[in-house]
């Protein structure tokens, strides 16, 4: 139960749980008392004394921001004591600090400005020269400190302490010569970095990329999302003029807290970029040549409406995105279905059947033990890996990662490091030892006992390379603390992770890397799927979609994806429209496939190596030009709101593709309502969208709001059931495992075109194993061929143990051209180039 | 009508006319301008000017606040950061544009108040009329010129 205790602030009563500090209870009262060192979501230290408060019967003035209220505790905050004192603290601060707010970029959202400016006194009594030191060095490439500034609040250090776990700053020196600076003047390089500067109550930590951009009250801020990864973190956008200039961290204490990754954070600006497209293209004489966007939009629909009539309708195909909004998703496949009459609609990343979202961003708080399953949470969901460390450092959750590649988090636990298509015998030995483990007492043990007792740990362990002791603390870990939280990207193999939720409890949850995944899939944007999920082959969501749109559907399924691509060589399909996704750098294949194609029209932000094959190119606004709905890996519905207008001559996606089909239908026919495709807004189609997906019915702009929301989900209860466990062997001559992933910072559509990430995006790198790179003679920096079946290419070879032995890693964009399929092991052949 | 009123009204001209005659024989007050130079107090408050320290860089640091008090949203700053090899400014920011827009310009002299660092004055240059609209968002490159006004300053 409760211990309530009541204290009196100010001569106001109020009854607060025992424990709270006496700022949080004045903060419930309403009542101000002013902070620097203090943050909601750090420990506080008591460092500043700006929150010193007069406490009846205790001697001296108290820190409301360390001192427990206790029963019958009277506290003043407003004496002229305290009055006098919190003065007489400004004035020291004051002292110390450079008072350059004029050249400052926190002046106007400063702490110390707005505590001088009400708290503080009037007149300055300090005369003498300040103290001096190092101004405007930059911590890393994102943090650019100024020492003068800094008020020593520590909330920088505490930060990256308390929740990346990435201690890389603290205090040095002593007295008024203290400076928080990194170790051995390292760089700042913790993936959370970018946080210090929306912490700094000053500006001693600023952004380096919006270093002198605006002032902060010439920004006008839109609430929106981040739709740089699956998670969909809430932030503001800020723009002048027009153009977006940074991204800070909203609160959002179900998927971000407040926090961003400097992907997010930084990433935002690729919308600037003066790569983007800003005219529609057209293939004249073999060459990409500027067109109006008429010339294009008819050029386009009529050489498909040609394809389409001379063969069928199913050579006709289409491609969404997952980095595309719901509402592009959805006329995609409308367009599809009613202009064009197929089901030949897909898009890279669909999560594959049984695949089940995650329940929360937050999840990892509630695991015992977090199991990464072929998956790196910095490359693909940078949040969730937050969210582990947060639940690592604060609840003692253990890590246990299995696949080719060591995540950073894999610190606070065990990493079992294997080939790619080996997890399954992983897990398999995991499963044998728990099973025969007393800790664990499940109705599903004995069956399990007996499924595994093929994968004892020493066989699995010379199978993959993976140690025996690794596996036994694996699952030391999982008997000890139970309810797991499985995350398995694409390609995975479901059956042991289900037996593994069976026999512990937990949950499994897909690591979707894009950030509108589980949105496009909903939309329809699938070969046998309607929007809503209702099957292609259902007569009576066939008649109702097909009267609503006016037009006579398909009732066979599609072709998917991969089927698309191999149907290109075949002729099976001859036009494609591609909408926002550079299918060449995720798609193995694609390339070849789309050069046999009669037509190919791409809608897109750049010219990506995808556009560069097209006929017709035409430029699409970024997700922070157009209004959208995003479902992000936990099927939340969030909004990313338009918080500036795209270039001249740009228009969004789902502009694009009603414009594309309204230049097919022609004006002058009488259509109902919904097979019309003059949209004037996201809006509009939002609507209709809500009006055929049962899910969102209820739904508008307005209830998604600024907080996004989250559908209801009905929890599968899973059942144990036997599997098989597979080595994949490799053929002769291919010795490697080519594992392909995500980095924090992708050389990958769009983050590449970023000119805040470019000094730090991924290059073309393969992390190499020292005992794989002794062999051939590879050092760090080397040029390497890696040659798999397919082809060959060259990458600069990096010398690391964060890679399994046998494997070479890459980022899937340098090497998609290599894999067989994006989620497939790709064996391969290593030499110096 | 009586013969009061018709001498009392006959005064009246003749009252008149002993002004204008007065004034007929005085120096015009009229200024043959732009012949001629105009007389201006010294706290007139014309054309702004950017000013330079006296090594010759800017002493616009490009903070805005300028551009925060302006009541008429005349002006636009962006600022940037000096360089080793291009410095324009004495401190790590500077403004890389600084634009009046004196359409707008109600010549209250409030951002003149504002800059922190004295680097705004608005001058004695009153004589604005250009051509066109675009003539009258006036860039740094005219700003920093001290004009030459058309004026004789008058004493405190």
């Amino acid at each position: 139960m409760e211990v309530l205790v009541n204290v009196t602030i100010d001569g106001q009563q109020v009854s607060v749980r025992a424990g709270t500090t006496i700022l949080d209870a004045a903060k419930q009262l309403g009542i101000p008392i002013p902070t620097f060192c203090y943050y909601a979501k750090l420990v506080g230290i008591g460092a500043c004394r700006m929150c010193l408060v007069e406490v009846e019967k205790m001697r001296g003035l108290q820190t409301a921001c360390t001192t427990k209220v206790q029963e019958g505790m009277v506290v003043h905050t407003n004496t002229p004591e305290v009055v006098k004192t919190r003065q007489g603290m400004l004035e020291f601060l004051l002292t110390n600090h450079p008072l350059d707010c004029p050249i400052c970029d926190k002046g106007g959202e400063c702490d110390l400005q707005d505590q001088v400016f009400q708290f503080g006194g009037t007149v300055s009594r300090f005369a003498e020269e300040k103290r001096h030191k190092a101004k405007a060095r930059p911590l890393g490439p994102f943090v650019m400190k100024d020492e003068e500034r800094c008020v020593l609040c520590r909330r920088c250090i505490r930060f990256l302490e308390e929740w990346p776990g990435d201690p890389e700053l603290d205090a040095f020196e002593r007295g008024r010569n203290t400076v928080v600076d990194t170790f051995y003047g390292r760089p700042l390089t913790s993936p959370f970095s970018g946080n210090v500067i929306d912490l700094c109550p000053v500006g001693a930590l600023t952004s380096i990329p919006f270093r002198f951009k605006a002032r902060s009250w010439e920004l006008k801020r839109t609430p929106s999302i981040c739709t740089l990864c699956g998670v969909g973190c809430n932030l503001t956008l800020d723009a002048r003029a027009n153009r977006l200039l940074r991204a800070v961290g909203r609160e959002h204490p179900d998927v971000n807290d407040e926090w961003l990754c400097d992907r997010g954070r930084f990433g935002q600006d690729y919308v600037r970029s003066d790569q983007r497209l800003k005219t529609p293209l057209i293939r004249k004489d073999g060459q990409l040549q500027p067109a109006t966007w008429d010339e294009a939009l008819a050029f386009a629909a009529r050489r498909i409406q040609d394809i389409a009539q001379t063969a069928n309708p199913d050579v006709v195909a289409a491609v969404g995105s997952a980095r595309a909004s719901n509402e592009a998703n959805y006329l995609l496949q409308k367009w599809a279905r009613a202009a064009v009459g197929t089901n030949n609609v897909d898009f890279a990343g669909r999560p594959a059947d049984g695949f089940a979202p995650l329940s929360s961003v937050t999840a990892p708080l509630r695991a015992g033990v977090v199991v990464l399953l072929g998956v790196d949470p910095l490359g693909d969901a940078p949040m969730v890996d937050l969210w582990i460390r947060r639940a690592a450092l604060t609840k003692g959750t253990r890590v246990v990662a299995i696949g080719p590649k060591r995540p950073v988090v894999s610190r606070y636990g065990v990493w079992l490091g294997c080939r790619p298509g080996t997890e399954s015998a992983v897990l398999a030995a995991l499963l044998h030892l728990l099973a025969r483990d007393e800790r664990v007492q499940t109705p599903a043990k004995a069956d399990l006992a007996t499924w595994t007792k093929d994968h004892a740990p020493d066989r699995v362990a010379e199978a993959t390379g993976v140690s025996v002791q690794a596996l036994k603390q694996a699952a030391d870990f999982l008997a000890a603390k139970g309810s797991p939280l499985v995350l398995y990207g694409s390609g995975a193999d479901l059956s042991p992770v289900r037996d593994l939720v069976a026999l512990l409890g937990g949950e499994a949850g897909y690591l979707a890397p894009q950030p509108n995944a589980w949105g496009a899939l909903l939309m329809g944007v699938a070969p046998d799927r309607y929007p809503g999920g209702v099957s292609v082959e259902d007569a009576k969501a066939r008649d109702s979609f097909g009267k609503r749109w006016d037009a006579r559907l398909s009732p066979r399924k599609g072709l998917a994806l991969h089927q698309m691509l191999a149907g290109c060589r075949e002729g099976l399909v001859q036009a494609m429209l591609v909408v926002e996704s550079d299918l060449v750098r995720e798609h193995p294949a694609a390339a070849e496939a789309l050069r046999t194609l009669r037509f190919l029209v791409v809608v897109d932000q750049f010219l990506t190596a995808t556009a560069e094959l097209a006929d017709v190119v035409l430029p699409s606004a970024a997700p922070s030009e157009t209004d959208g709905t995003f479902l992000n890996l936990t099927r939340r519905l969030q909004r990313a709101a338009q918080a500036a207008c795209p270039p001249k001559g740009v228009r969004p996606a789902w502009k694009v593709i009603a414009d594309l089909a309204d230049a097919a239908q022609g004006k002058d026919k009488k259509r109902g309502a919904e097979s019309r495709w003059d949209y004037e807004t996201a809006a509009e189609i939002w609507r209709e969208i809500t009006r055929g997906v049962a899910v969102c019915r209820e739904c508008t702009y307005e209830t998604i709001g600024t907080a996004g929301w989250q559908p209801e989900s009905a929890v599968e209860k899973v059942k144990p059931a036997p599997f098989a466990v597979e080595y994949p062997v490799a053929p002769e001559g291919y010795p490697l495992t080519l594992a392909a992933g995500r980095a924090l910072f992708p050389n990958a559509t769009p983050a590449r075109y970023s000119p805040a990430l470019a000094p730090v995006l991924w290059g073309d790198v393969l992390l190499v194993h020292p005992k794989d790179a002794e062999g051939r003679g590879i050092k760090t920096g080397d040029a390497v061929r890696v040659a798999s079946a397919r082809g060959a290419v060259e990458l600069q070879a990096r010398v690391t143990d964060e890679v399994a032995p046998g494997c070479v890693w890459a980022c899937t964009e340098s090497v998609a051209a290599l894999l067989e399929a994006p989620d497939r092991a790709t064996h391969v052949k290593l030499s110096r180039a | 009508m009586s013969i009061g009123n018709v001498v009392k009204g006959f005064y009246q001209i003749l009252k008149a006319m002993a002004v204008t005659l007065k004034y007929f024989f005085t120096k015009p007050l009229t200024v043959q301008y732009p012949k001629e130079k105009i007389r201006l107090y010294p706290r007139f408050r014309g054309r702004h000017e950017l000013q330079r320290r006296p090594d010759g860089l800017e002493l616009c640091v490009g903070c805005g606040l300028c551009a925060a008090i302006c009541p008429a949203r005349a002006i636009y700053v962006e600022a940037a950061e000096n360089t080793d090899d291009t410095r324009f400014s004495a401190t790590e920011r500077y403004a890389r544009l600084y634009e009046i827009n004196y359409t707008r310009c109600i010549f209250c002299g409030f951002c003149e108040e504002a800059c922190p660092t004295g680097a705004l004055k608005l001058g004695h240059e009153f004589a604005l009329a250009r051509a066109s609209r675009g003539d009258l968002v006036m860039g740094k490159e005219t700003l920093l010129q001290p004009a030459t006004p058309h004026a004789i300053i008058l004493e405190d």
